[in-house]
């Protein structure tokens, strides 16, 4: 046999006069060596010439998909499944936003008070923070790089113990309301108005395969949403810019959707709308 | 001229697929019940596990609803995209289940396609759909043959190194030949 059989170059290009066709080729069939991946990725992305070769290859490679499988019907409840989890609500991407948190105008403000005012006692409790100074405040202000990595480390306590407020006291707390019709969501979400803090507690829910939450604003009297960013498997905290405090103080709703695995492409929720909720102040 | 029914149809589809790209939910209703029965057949082909086939079948809609506002109809054929996304789902899966982990492989190899530059995709879709078959059959029947078990079926060079005893790089020269040839061909 040819001496690549011994071991095999990392790089076949050339070798057998195939080149970038034939790497093409191994990488649409998903052939080619996880090493050899990324250096091919990290080519395509700076060489036309290549993402063309990718996408010649993979418009041919389907035709024998598209001729020679057989066409085999699904159950029928996996076409209910799949729109449940895309459009569990009525709502659609072409619907205004006001529409689709319809259903959510008819839960009770007060009920979601006492929710709120109740669960900041929790978090408080369990965070032993908030009424006052946080004694970890200078610490974490003199080395910010290692904040994330704190707070991830204290999760570790409990699965759904929330990353503590950043600096300044909490002023608000959210209680988020689940959708109807949707798999109930459990979460936690304290503002600081002081420091713009927000922390989010990571999320207890069930989520389709490759679906994260992303957490929005949605300022009062406002359609638009602004989102404040994907809920990691440790939550989410950051600081948020005056635009978004002040949206929050007065009272703008945070709503939850799930979305592809960066977050939504569009800037808008793309996905079901999980729940909601609204401010209160401690 | 009238259309044929494969070009009717291509014309639905890329219809269907504009819409969904607006957000209209009837539209996806509509595209699942007509594309749903191929798809899942590449699914359950690549994972031979129903269970997992329906787990595929469903990250592929969630693709597609997500990614159809970015389908160019200059581009691929809807068919050819569709089946696209759905293999590259269920060989994300099957790799997933076979290393045991969540380590997605080649990102950008299971990413949407995008579309070819349009006149070159367009030949793909029309004469070129009965090349690709034509230079299939070109081939020596068993490298053929592998061509197929790793597009069709998900095979690794590991597997088909052991279903053929030879060392997986000797596997490796042989497919490089084969893709090579099928390339010149597909070129002719």
């Amino acid at each position: 046999m040819s001496a690549a059989d011994a071991l095999g170059p990392p790089e076949w290009a050339g070798e057998d006069g195939g080149g970038d066709n034939a790497l093409a080729g191994e990488y649409v069939l998903g052939l080619m060596p996880e090493p050899e991946v990324q250096a091919f990725e990290k080519r395509m992305t700076d060489e036309p010439d290549l993402r063309a070769e990718v996408s010649y290859w993979q418009l041919r490679f389907a035709v024998l998909a598209e001729d020679e499988v057989a066409s085999v019907r699904p159950p029928g409840r996996l076409k209910n499944r799949i729109q449940r989890s895309l459009f569990g609500l009525p709502w659609t991407s072409s619907q205004a936003l006001r529409e689709r948190l319809g259903w959510w105008r008819g839960v009770s403000m007060v009920a979601m008070t006492a929710a709120a005012a109740f669960l900041t006692l929790v978090l408080q409790d369990r965070m032993g923070l908030p009424a006052g100074e946080d004694p970890d405040a200078t610490e974490r202000a003199t080395a910010p790089g290692a904040q994330d990595s704190v707070s991830a480390a204290e999760q570790t306590d409990s699965a759904t113990a929330p990353a503590r407020a950043g600096d300044g006291a909490p002023s608000h707390a959210v209680q988020i309301t689940s959708a109807p019709d949707a798999p109930p969501l459990t979460l936690a979400i304290v503002f600081s108005a002081e420091s713009g803090a927000l922390t989010v507690s990571p999320a207890t829910t069930s989520l389709p395969p490759g679906r994260v939450l992303e957490i929005w604003l949605i300022p009062p009297g406002s359609d638009a949403a602004m989102s404040l960013g994907v809920i990691g498997e440790t939550g989410l905290r950051r600081v948020v810019g005056p635009e978004i405090a002040a949206g929050i103080v007065a009272g703008g709703s945070l709503a939850v959707s799930d979305e592809p695995p960066d977050g939504s492409p569009t800037g808008s929720p793309t996905g079901m709308i999980r729940g909601i909720g609204v401010p209160v102040a401690l | 001229m009238p259309l044929t029914q494969r070009e009717t149809e291509r014309l639905e589809l890329e219809q269907l697929i504009a819409r969904c790209g607006r957000g209209d939910e009837g539209a996806f209703s509509e595209l699942y019940d007509r594309t749903s029965a191929k798809l899942y057949g590449v699914a359950l082909r690549i994972l031979k596990d129903r269970g997992a086939a329906e787990d595929a079948l469903q990250e592929t809609y969630f693709n597609v609803w997500g990614a159809a506002g970015r389908f160019s109809t200059d581009g691929a054929s809807p068919i050819t995209w569709l089946v696209t996304i759905a293999r590259h789902r269920a060989i994300d899966r099957l790799r997933r289940s076979r290393r045991g982990d969540n380590v997605p492989i080649g990102a950008a190899a299971l990413a949407v396609p995008t579309a070819a530059p349009g006149p070159e995709a367009q030949a793909a879709a029309s004469s070129e759909r009965r090349r690709v078959e034509a230079c299939m059959g070109e081939l020596p029947k068993d490298r053929a043959a592998l061509v197929r078990a790793v597009y069709l079926d998900g095979d690794s060079y590991a597997q088909l190194a052991a279903r053929h005893k030879v060392p997986i790089n000797t596997m490796r020269s042989w497919m490089r030949r084969a893709l090579i040839s099928l390339r010149a061909c597909l070129a002719r």
